[in-house]
């Protein structure tokens, strides 16, 4: 349980817009994810949580920064093209809007095999029609969708087909971008449920990104807090919700809505005033519980 | 007059090219001034449609089927648009999903403000409009209204569009406010602010709120009473407490378990199986039948028709007739009061 | 936020304005000399025929068709410097006077037909737009999907066998007829069919473009915030969706300068009409280089400022574009 399997190093990304003007998108953002667990990025829109995802695989080429999965240096050419194989099929990505991210002329069938058929790898199950049907089962889904194309499928559906497209790899890595955000309550829960359940029989690790406090705060280990670019706080979930340290992350917990009238009304916001993002780094102030700290500058 | 909006037995549908969708079906409620009701249902579930068919802002595609929307002691069921016209902002007025794309970019924001003044008040003079404009900005919480109101919305961030937005509903002074899932597109940190204003403006002009949300935890810190929609029907009605604390209809509480905040305290997440039906060719009787573990043979012959709890709380389900089962309640706020 | 110097911003456009020129008229100047033909054809007319290879040669050191081409070229562009752009080989007189006959007419044709399309088609358009898929709107699409299929020279014969030939109402060709130079009346009689042919043909394109514009805007979310607020129709279509949709339209009928300019040249050579569409046809026949020159560039000139001018008008009119940029810089200043 304890061996890193990612670990993201000073992690840096800036889009360039015009000659002389960037956004800085993700700013010196460390942290790894240990073999077997469910890693949180939470932050709100335009907090560079997307691109981090992205960076981990190899869709941006960040600016600095190191990222080694299983020990190999991702961004570094050679040792990509040499294990070129494993990396492609060991990580895997799921996005937001499953109804743009499959390809809309293609049959569920062929859209969960069609890593088999790239990596040229032999479907265990014998036929590729054999192993699409099983991945569906897999996901909660009948063989009577293997010939229908995405479009004649609701949200819930898409996203389980995406989720065994990239499960049919089986991956040690997963990597979901807003996985669950543009579907409804109860099928967030039935997609939650079924990403749990999945996790705990194959035992691969989790990146979830999410805005929804309270689902990462029910599904991962540890989390991850993302604003304006930088990483302000990480720690197990079990410390982070109790005990927020940073002052953003205490803002955006204190705007977590509970479902309860009376509770919710008595509920008073703490707005979060900017501060605590100077230049500085991630300090460890209790065990496994990092915070971002400023520092005088030297 | 106790009430300022009632519909009545009210269904709309559309037609399309794949059959006519009943996306509103026998619905009724009333509105008392002064109250903030919630509707709460998932996508397609038809509370969108509802509000836009009492201010009939739906597309030529959608027509009122049977019923009677009843407005201020009037029936505008059958008003023409023109007449729709004089009453939209001054008698209600709306609030959308998306203030990135709800306000025209175009124009600035003072400008869009003032039309909406202007409709009501055409005489009124140039001093007087702009004091109005300041004025409704600040009541929506605009700081440096002065100097913003030459802004374009492109200059405003999302809460501060969303706020823009609400002055410009409240302009004509309505009494009655439909707010269509206006925190969806927002970060969680302005979702509570903006709620909060929709409250305080409650307290503040009596305005009456129908909340149009997917999110039983938003509508917890802003609702007097709560809809629960289901399949283009209302299931549950009554006030915040019953809905929360005493939920009845087995889709309330499935709607109560599959909500991550409660299952991390619990530490079960439960969904509720299936998906919801398409609108088109629904099934016979009870149309959550399919995707409840409760349903009685009845469910799959009859529709429930609305049981009465106590005078507020009203649900639509077999299990509260005399004859069902009685079932333990998986569900209810006294566990986590 | 970063605010852009105008100075710099305008220079820019000027600068590349200036360089696409110089482009231009290097190119023409080549093309038009590497082009097979005899130059001496225009200025001698039949006459060349006669002429023996002496002659020519001496006929050719004269006009400086000897030297190589690049050296032609600055003599010219030095001249043109002077304000001297040579004279016309078929006409024997200064170029710049040559098209100051003739410039006014297309101006008038050209410029008349412009304004009025774009009126007509924005009110086309808006017609249409109102009536969505009722039957002014349908009647107007069926009719200029039909009529834009027709080729503007097939229309200007019909149109000149029907009101010149038949009715006799119309005069089939030129812009005055003769003695009657300064009769505003006959004037106005000959613009009316290559008027109608300009106007026509290229109607329906922007007609139905500012309607699909307008359709766009009007299923926009603000449209429904506008409605809630108690806007009628009207209000709500000339206030806010026309506001829209304006700024590409002004650009796109800057763009739209040359396609116009190029349809004029053709029905003016159909009319026979007396402008520099029917000039630039017969110097570019007869190998009348400098006159060929001068209206390629002029009408190179009017091209390029007019996808400039879009181009500006695009970048300082939009809200949306500038907004666009705002993102852009506070999420700079953000960083």
């Amino acid at each position: 349980m304890d061996e890193v399997l990612l670990d993201v190093q000073a992690l840096s990304h800036r889009f360039r817009l015009t000659r002389h003007v960037y956004i800085q998108a993700i700013d010196q953002v460390s942290f790894t994810i240990r073999k077997g667990e469910i890693f949180g990025l939470v932050g709100e829109s335009g907090s560079g949580k997307s691109t981090v995802a992205r960076c981990v695989m190899n869709i941006y080429r960040p600016q600095s920064g190191k990222i080694f999965y299983k020990g190999i240096d991702v961004l570094d050419r050679n040792a990509f093209s040499e294990n070129k194989k494993m990396l492609q099929t060991g990580r895997q990505m799921i996005f937001q809007d499953s109804a743009s991210s499959l390809n809309q002329r293609m049959k569920v069938a062929d859209l969960i095999t069609e890593p088999f058929v790239i990596h040229r790898l032999k479907p265990k199950s014998g036929s590729l029609r054999a192993e699409a049907e099983a991945q569906l089962l897999r996901v909660g889904m009948d063989a009577g969708y293997l010939d229908r194309y995405p479009s004649e499928l609701s949200g819930g559906q898409r996203q389980r087909v995406a989720i065994a497209r990239a499960l049919s790899m089986e991956p040690e890595l997963l990597v979901a971008d807003e996985p669950i955000a543009s579907l409804d309550v109860s099928i967030q829960a039935q997609i939650i449920n079924l990403f749990q359940q999945l996790q705990r029989e194959n035992g691969f690790s989790f990146l979830f990104i999410a805005h929804d406090l309270s689902m990462v705060r029910y599904l991962c280990d540890r989390v991850g807090v993302m604003v304006q670019g930088k990483l302000v706080e990480v720690a197990p979930t079990a410390e982070l919700f109790p005990a927020p340290m940073h002052p953003y992350t205490r803002a955006l917990l204190s705007a977590i809505p509970i479902p309860d009238p009376r509770r919710e009304r008595a509920r008073k916001l703490c707005v979060f005033d900017g501060s605590g993002l100077g230049p500085g780094a991630l300090r460890e102030l209790a065990p496994g519980h990092f915070v971002y700290r400023e520092e005088a500058a030297p | 007059m106790s009430e300022l909006l009632k519909v009545e037995n009210l269904s709309v549908s559309f037609d399309t090219p794949q059959g006519t969708v009943h996306a509103v079906r026998d619905v009724s409620f009333s509105l008392r001034p002064g109250e903030v009701l919630a509707i709460v249902g998932e996508s397609g579930c038809g509370k969108s449609v509802l509000c836009k068919s009492v201010m009939k802002l739906l597309p030529g595609t959608a027509r009122v089927e049977s019923g009677r929307i009843i407005a201020d002691g009037r029936d505008i069921t059958h008003l023409t648009e023109r007449e729709m016209c004089r009453l939209r902002g001054k008698l209600f007025s709306m609030v959308f999903q998306d203030p990135m794309t709800s306000l025209n970019p175009t124009l600035p924001i003072g400008r869009q403000i003032e039309e909406a003044i202007q409709i009501h008040e055409p005489r009124i003079g140039r001093k007087a409009l702009h004091d109005r404009v300041i004025e409704l900005m600040e009541l929506v919480g605009i700081e440096q209204a002065e100097e913003r109101c030459k802004l374009y919305p492109y200059n405003f961030s999302g809460g501060m569009r969303q706020r823009s937005v609400m002055a410009i509903a409240l302009a004509g002074n309505p009494k009655m406010l439909f707010a269509d899932e206006p925190t969806t597109a927002l970060d969680v940190t302005i979702q509570a602010q903006i709620l909060d204003l929709l409250r305080e403006i409650q307290q503040k002009l009596g305005t009456a709120t129908i909340l149009v949300s997917h999110d039983l935890g938003v509508v917890a810190r802003a609702a007097d009473r709560v809809a629960v929609m289901y399949a283009g029907k209302i299931v549950e009605i009554g006030t915040a407490e019953e809905i929360y604390y005493d939920p009845r209809h087995p889709y309330t509480w499935g709607l109560m378990q599959a909500l991550p905040a409660l299952a991390a305290e619990r530490g079960e997440l439960k969904a509720i199986p299936g998906m919801p039906p398409t609108l088109i060719d629904l099934p016979k009787g009870d149309a959550f039948a399919c995707r409840n573990a409760w349903a009685l043979a009845i469910d799959y012959e009859e529709e429930p028709p609305m049981f009465r709890i106590s005078d507020t709380h009203y649900a639509a389900t077999w299990l509260l007739d005399e004859r069902a089962p009685k079932i333990p309640v998986p569900v209810g706020g006294k566990a986590y009061g | 936020m970063i605010q852009k110097n105008p100075f710099l911003y305008y220079g820019k456009k000027l600068l590349s304005f200036c360089l696409s020129v110089f482009v231009l008229s290097v190119l023409v100047f080549y093309i038009a000399r590497l082009a097979p033909g005899d130059p001496l054809m225009s200025y001698y007319g039949e006459r060349v025929e006669k002429m023996s290879v002496a002659e020519k040669e001496w006929a050719r050191d004269k006009l400086g068709l000897n030297d190589p081409i690049y050296v032609q070229y600055v003599r010219w562009l030095q001249n043109a410097f002077r304000g001297d752009f040579g004279i016309s080989f078929k006409y024997k007189q200064n170029v710049l006077t040559v098209i100051g006959a003739r410039i006014g007419n297309t101006l008038l044709l050209g410029g008349t037909g412009f304004v009025l399309m774009f009126v007509l088609a924005l009110g086309l358009g808006i017609l249409c737009a109102w009536f969505e898929d009722r039957w002014p709107d349908r009647v107007i699409c069926r009719l200029g999907t039909v009529i834009s299929c027709i080729p503007e020279f097939w229309l200007s014969l019909m149109l000149i066998m029907v009101f010149a030939v038949m009715l006799r109402w119309l005069p089939s060709s030129g812009a005055y007829s003769i003695g009657k130079a300064h009769d505003v009346g006959d004037r106005i009689r000959h613009l009316i069919l290559p008027l109608s042919i300009v106007v026509i043909n290229h109607l329906w394109y922007y007609a139905y473009m500012i309607r699909n514009k307008l359709l766009e805007e009007v299923r926009a979310d603000y449209v429904l915030l506008a409605r809630s607020k108690g806007l009628n129709k009207r209000q709500i279509l000339f206030r806010h969706c026309l506001r829209g949709i304006l700024p590409s339209y002004f650009s796109i009928m800057a763009i739209s300068v040359p396609h116009v300019l190029g349809g004029t040249y053709i029905i003016e050579t159909v009319f026979s009409y007396p402008g520099i569409g029917t000039l630039s046809y017969e110097s570019a026949r007869f190998h009348d280089y400098n006159l060929l020159m001068i209206l390629c560039m002029i009408s190179g000139v009017v091209v390029i400022f007019c996808n400039i001018l879009s181009q500006i008008i695009n970048e300082q009119i939009d809200p949306r574009i500038k907004a666009q940029e705002v993102v852009e810089t506070t999420e700079v200043k953000r960083a």
